[in-house]
């Protein structure tokens, strides 16, 4: 059964054809703000009805992969998330393009992408029951606490500035609570008839705040930003990283990759959360915490490590179950459902031909990925070589594109310029942003598993603590959160004490230190 | 007049917005405290720990503002000619974006596109150093190569405005 799924799909020239189309299409949806794997998944599904079941499902998950992946391209060349996977690449990928090191930033994004995904793949071929089981053993105080422990990461990026941060995630989770509410679905903060009912889409924050607001600060600082000296990027050999710096990242890279895989497979928390918990657990377990958020290349592994290693997880209650995970998840099992298949536990007695050959898809598929984002690598980088004042014009295009294309409403378009004008009084104020696009993706889940176990248990909040899954996830937060406050304060002291003895100059930026 | 601004004032004036903002985030959220669900939390339960906690924060931070007397951090200075220019620069980038968004639906994508980029391009370049030609080329070749690639390739609806 397992020789005659990837024989399937390697000795059929049009399989192999649907997953090279599908990797570099992916590839460049993932890449375009506002374009993302859904929609690139959601447009290609029709036109799987007329291929044999492997072919369509290979074409489906070759967009995923190439779509989850494209998200690092703009996240480090543009500091855009081209998905919300992608957010958390920002941080770290951003500053080393600013350094000239774009190159290394992306090739290392790349490898290290290729590496998640992979071992994601194996992961589902030789786990799947296993971690299914332990998906099942999820109610929904434990994907409440899980959640919780992913946006820990806020306290990693505002070690230095806790108020302001908080102040910042806080504004993030009251945008996501604008709309419909979950399980009443009474509507919060908008009148019932409008478009904002249905709440504000996670495109609209993330292009507005990270993309328009930085044009606009460009409009407003045009002459200290000619001033700036032009960065010249680095020629690259390889990935950029060479194998030394890989296999001394190798527990980073194992680390992110497990909690990939295992974020993954809990239906409703994808690849963000994912990345955000990896870049946690990367600043918390490293030996330079302090470079994370300026251009720490372990940040960047952690980051992208774990956003693909969720794409293998993610298909594991899709397949085993029959529970899609997210709504990428959803579309590949319409795929499924579309050639007659029914997913479940039954699956790969019913179907195995068809699970090994979606595995070898799936692999191939990160194959593809990882030479052609490599050779695509020259022209990606030569975008940072373009002059601001012609790229950041032709971005507000592709951004306000992308907002309209996902829903066709200009709803979408008007609310990406208001949160533009928005990041951009937050950035002239020193409130970080990231913060709040965190606060804004994770809270809707984390408001509706808190809710429904406070109605499931029948307000006993005693389940929290008595669970060992929620106890520990508990734990883990409180001290991902204590370190890097610890830290920031230790830091802080230090600096004000080297600039007391005159050993260190004194920042500007932080006279308003919290 | 010159205009004069310090990081204190501005700290504080930031800081007195957002305690309002969180207390209207909080004082709005009342109406949402209607038990729906037996033992839920409410509808108001999330938006009035963020506001709550955003007046707050805020409060403290108003509060170390005012504290604050750092001879650096309360000094005023003179916004500067080259300020002034950016500041005209940038408000008309966001006005500019502005009529580029409420206009995208009626004029079309096409020719409000071309029309942003063109005046973008130009407000975004120092006036010995523009190019017309390559604006007037990227205003022009880019939407019509986006028009292209998204309706007739990808099969997506775009605004057609004017030219519909």
């Amino acid at each position: 059964m397992i020789s005659e799924g990837i024989k399937s799909v390697l000795l059929s020239p049009a399989c192999l054809a649907c997953i090279l189309g599908g990797t570099f299409i992916g590839i460049v949806f993932g890449s375009v703000p506002g374009l993302s794997a859904v929609m690139a998944v959601c447009l290609f599904l029709p036109l799987t009805y007329g291929l044999t079941a492997v072919n369509g499902m290979s074409l489906l998950c070759a967009l995923y992969i190439g779509a989850i992946s494209g998200g690092l391209i703009s996240a480090i060349l543009l500091k855009i998330p081209g998905t919300p996977s992608s957010i958390v690449t920002v941080f770290d990928g951003g500053p080393m393009a600013d350094r000239g090191e774009g190159g290394k930033a992306i090739g290392t994004a790349i490898l290290v992408s290729f590496i998640g995904g992979i071992i994601s793949v194996v992961a589902l071929i030789f786990l799947s029951p296993l971690l299914a089981k332990f998906a099942l053993k999820f109610t929904a105080y434990e994907y409440a606490t899980c959640i919780f422990f992913a946006m820990t990461v806020i306290a990693v990026l505002t070690g230095k500035q806790p108020i302001m941060g908080l102040i910042s995630a806080f504004f993030g989770i009251f945008l996501s609570t604008v709309g419909s509410a979950p399980l009443t679905s009474v509507v919060r903060f908008a009148p019932t008839t409008s478009s904002m009912a249905g709440g504000f889409s996670s495109t609209t924050i993330m292009i507005g705040f990270f993309a328009i607001s930085e044009i606009l600060e460009y409009g407003f600082n045009y002459n200290k930003e000619q001033k700036k000296p032009i960065i010249k990027t680095a020629k690259i050999r390889g990935y950029g990283i060479s194998f030394k710096e890989l296999i001394r990242n190798t527990r980073l890279l194992i680390q992110s990759t497990i909690i990939g895989i295992i974020i993954g497979i809990l239906p409703g928390i994808g690849g963000n959360t994912g990345a955000m918990m990896s870049y946690s657990a990367a600043q918390v377990t490293s030996k330079h915490p302090e470079r994370f958020g300026k251009g720490s290349i372990e940040g960047l592994i952690a980051s992208e490590t774990a956003n693909n290693a969720t794409t293998g997880g993610a298909m594991v209650p899709m397949l085993t179950l029959g529970i899609p995970g997210s709504g990428t998840a959803a579309l590949l099992m319409s795929g499924l459902i579309i050639h007659g298949v029914q997913p479940g536990p039954m699956i790969f007695r019913t179907q195995g031909v068809l699970m090994y050959g979606i595995f070898t898809a799936l692999a191939l598929a990160n194959i593809v990925m990882v030479i052609m984002e490599r050779s695509l690598l020259p022209i990606f980088v030569k975008l940072l070589s373009v002059p601001k004042n012609i790229l950041l014009p032709i971005i507000t295009v592709m951004c306000v594109l992308g907002c309209f294309s996902a829903n066709h409403i200009i709803f979408d378009v008007i609310c990406m310029f208001v949160f533009g004008v928005i990041g951009f009084l937050m950035r002239k104020w020193k409130i970080p942003i990231s913060p709040a696009v965190i606060g804004f993706v994770l809270a809707p889940s984390f408001e509706r598993y808190l809710r429904t176990g406070v109605i499931n248990t029948r307000g006993n909040l005693s389940r929290l603590y008595t669970s060992p899954i929620c106890l520990v996830f508990l734990i883990l937060s409180l001290v991902f959160i204590a370190i890097p406050i610890i830290r920031g304060v230790k830091d802080s002291k230090a600096r004000k004490a080297a600039v007391a003895a005159g050993a260190a100059p004194e920042e500007d930026e932080e006279l308003q230190e919290d | 007049m010159k205009l004069k601004t310090s990081k204190k004032g501005t700290d504080i004036l930031s800081s007195i917005l957002l305690i309002l903002l969180g207390a209207f985030i909080f004082f709005y959220a009342i109406r949402y405290h209607e038990v729906m669900l037996t033992n839920d939390l409410t509808d108001a339960f999330l938006p009035q720990v963020c506001g709550g906690a955003i007046a707050v924060l805020a409060l403290v931070r108003l509060i170390k503002c005012l504290l604050n007397k750092d001879e650096k951090y309360c000094a005023s200075h003179e916004v500067e000619r080259g300020e002034i220019t950016d500041l005209l620069r940038g408000l008309g980038s966001i006005a500019l974006l502005g009529a580029y968004v409420f206009t995208y639906r009626n004029l079309g994508f096409l020719v409000s596109t071309a029309l942003y980029l063109f005046i973008q391009l130009t407000l975004l370049t120092q006036k010995g150093k523009r190019h017309w030609l390559l604006t007037v080329i990227i205003s022009i070749v880019l939407p019509a190569l986006l028009y292209l690639l998204f309706v007739k390739v990808l099969n997506y609806t775009l605004p057609t405005g004017i030219l519909g």
